[in-house]
């Protein structure tokens, strides 16, 4: 068996989904929105990759073609090997392009989060998801319905080695990872985060103290969304295709239990949660490779997955790691105090003298 | 042009009848527990695949031999009564627990989104479990149930489904109304509904109304599940594909009140079946748009009036126009 492509699939598999939690804890356990959409901004980070590179590259090419044809896809693929350097270019692109489109929804879907209460708003970014993969599904000129995107370029596509490629691949997930990790922590032991865990704990006197609810919310929303959109970026370009049905309500529920599993308002345990649920959706499998089972093993899976987040709300609601008290001495008020994200950018850049 | 009308019309009024039937189930458990119940959908599809194992795998109409529509009735109310039993199940082994415990609101939404998923692949495992063994194929497929003739009024003519389906709204709607207001259970439950502690107080045993409103819950939407599995054909997912459309009708209810539930229902059957074969008729909009319609009514109300239409003031809405 090949354990080294397997650990690499794995590990690329785990990394994406690790940005996932990670915007999800961000979300919930810091800020206390339930973001029950969150396949949407990572079906949205996919597209705007798919659409994005494959619709630049025949523009670039004077190709009057739509890229849901078969001939388009045959001819993005010679150019994609004649341009050896294009889709590492693309990658950049699209990367960055699918965090701001994804954090412009995100932007969006914070209006009814302030109006809304919990359960509406569980209600309709739910709805939300379902309708962004109907209206995928159904217009076609924008990702060619049904049938997906397919030619979206992988960026080491000068690489012949598919091993490097794939490994070099899952070093830059890594690299991303380790950043949006860094940046998540940082977040949450600032002030900017303790602003955070204020609103989740008691909007109302987060309110009294002056703290700018409203846009605080909605930069929680862009912030998680545009790590999500990356997500779904670096999703579509491993996969080099994606289809609506990719996105279905089941990967939210995925990050939930991720989330749930590793402890809320507790990103390392989100580390280990994401690790727990990626090993059982491996592991499957992997089973069902090695042992004959005549019925599908992914229902079972899933239905194993259901009953251990089940156990794990009634019987360990805070995970397996427990929120921990932050580790952020009280910092001195400057004048002028900035409100929302300037101020988390002012504690991320601020030399460490100042503690 | 006029036969273009008449079966969309008929259509509204089947699957207005049965969001109803479903949505009153969800308003139901969420007046009483207040939280939006996301494994509801599930119940639609037990309903419906135990109606496929009582008219398929195990004909009751050849072990007892009766007339086709008693064996069809008998169906209905043996699937109401296992759908009610799930639904008591969940409460009892999941819900229940996790509100003694204090839950918050949406580890409850995160539970029902789960219980959603395990019925959804238990009902998967059940389909192939027929497939590999068995060799029958229960994916996508209708129940055999006999339901009587078509009748023809006035030029419609009417399926034996619709006739059904309209009947058994009517009757349980008239039914749970006599129950909600002459009974004293009934009006337990509405008290409990209203304010569950002064409930408590005043004496009513507030578990066994619970256990009876996700029961009468449960047995609604499996009932409903088994007539809209001989509409739209039982799947595995049929449920789910439902689940959006009755939010959207409890939601135009405020998810509290009945009535407006009821009303819900229909506005979802006229807009999803009518209004887009008129819009498809003149504005060329496609019909597989059918699922955003839910959506639509979901943000338009919640974003406009979030308490339904039971928050609409007539009253002031009158009084404004007259001061213009």
């Amino acid at each position: 068996m090949d354990i080294v492509g397997f650990a690499i699939s794995f590990l690329t598999f785990y990394g994406i989904y690790l940005l996932l939690s990670l915007s999800l804890n961000l979300e919930y356990g810091f800020a206390g929105q339930p973001n029950f959409g969150k396949v949407v901004f990572y079906g949205i980070g996919a597209f705007t990759a798919g659409i994005l590179t494959t619709r630049i590259t025949l523009y670039l090419f004077g190709i009057h073609l739509s890229p849901c044809d078969l001939q388009a896809r045959i001819m993005l693929k010679h150019i994609y090997d004649e341009n050896p350097f294009l889709p590492l270019l693309l990658f950049i692109l699209s990367i960055i392009s699918a965090a701001i489109v994804s954090g412009i929804f995100g932007y969006l879907a914070s209006k009814p989060a302030l109006r809304l209460r919990e359960d509406f708003l569980g209600i309709t970014l739910l709805s939300f998801g379902e309708i962004f993969r109907i209206f995928i599904r159904t217009y076609y000129p924008l990702a060619c319905g049904p049938y997906g995107i397919g030619g979206i370029p992988h960026p080491f596509n000068f690489i012949d080695n598919y091993r490097l490629k794939a490994a070099l691949y899952l070093s830059i997930i890594a690299g991303i990872d380790v950043f949006v990790f860094i940046l998540c922590e940082r977040l949450a032991n600032s002030p900017y985060g303790r602003t955070l865990k204020a609103i989740r704990d008691d909007e109302l006197a987060a309110m009294s103290l002056g703290k700018v609810v409203h846009n605080i919310k909605g930069e929680v929303l862009i912030i998680g969304s545009a790590i999500s959109g990356i997500a779904g970026a670096l999703y579509s370009h491993y996969t080099s295709y994606i289809s609506p049905d990719d996105f279905i309500p089941v990967v939210t529920f995925t990050a939930w239990t991720m989330v749930i599993l590793g402890g809320t308002a507790n990103n390392f345990g989100v580390v280990i949660g994401t690790l727990i649920m990626a090993l059982i959706d491996r592991a499957t499998a992997l089973l069902s490779q090695v042992v004959e089972i005549p019925l599908e093993i992914n229902y079972l899976r899933w239905v194993f997955a259901g009953i251990l987040i089940l156990l794990f709300l009634i019987y360990r609601p805070q995970g397996i790691f427990p929120e921990k008290p932050l580790k952020t001495p009280a910092l001195k008020v400057g004048k002028n105090e900035d409100i929302g994200a300037k101020k988390y950018f002012k504690i991320f850049w601020r030399n460490k003298g100042s503690r | 042009m006029d036969m273009d009308i008449i079966i969309p019309l008929l259509n509204s009024i089947l699957t207005g009848s049965l969001y109803s039937l479903m949505a009153l189930g969800l308003t139901l458990t969420y007046s009483i527990i207040r939280f939006p119940n996301f494994a509801h959908g599930e119940f639609i599809t037990i309903g419906a695949y135990i109606a496929v194992l009582f008219s398929i795998i195990i004909p009751l109409s050849s072990i007892l031999n009766l007339h086709p529509i008693l064996t069809s009735i008998i169906i209905l109310i043996i699937s109401a009564i296992i759908t009610g039993i799930c639904a008591v199940v969940t409460h009892l082994i999941i819900y229940r627990p996790l509100i003694n415990r204090g839950s918050k609101l949406v580890y409850l939404m995160i539970a029902s989104l789960a219980v959603s998923i395990i019925i959804r692949y238990l009902i998967y495992i059940f389909v192939d479990i027929g497939r590999t063994f068995y060799k029958l194929y229960l994916f996508n497929i209708l129940p055999k149930m006999y339901f009587g003739e078509t009748i023809k009024i006035a030029g419609f003519s009417l399926t034996p489904l619709f006739q059904v389906s309209v009947f058994a709204t009517i009757l349980l709607v008239f039914l749970l109304q006599l129950l909600l207001t002459k009974t004293k259970l009934g009006k337990a439950m509405r008290a409990v509904a209203n304010n569950s502690q002064l409930a408590a107080i005043s004496g009513i045993d507030i578990s066994r109304i619970t256990m009876l409103a996700w029961f009468i819950s449960g047995s609604l939407t499996g009932l409903a599940g088994v007539l809209w599995a001989n509409y739209v054909w039982a799947t595995p997912t049929v449920g789910q594909k439902a689940l959006l459309s009755i939010f959207a009708a409890s939601i135009i209810g405020g998810l509290t009140s009945f009535s407006g539930t009821v009303i819900g229902g229909y506005i979802l059957g006229f807009s999803e079946n009518l209004l887009l074969s008129f819009l498809n008729q003149w504005f060329n909009v496609s019909l597989s748009y059918k699922p955003m319609v839910s959506f639509m009514i979901v943000v338009i109300v919640l974003i406009t009036s979030p308490k339904g239409i039971a928050g609409i003031n007539l009253r002031k809405i009158i009084l404004k126009i007259r001061k213009r």
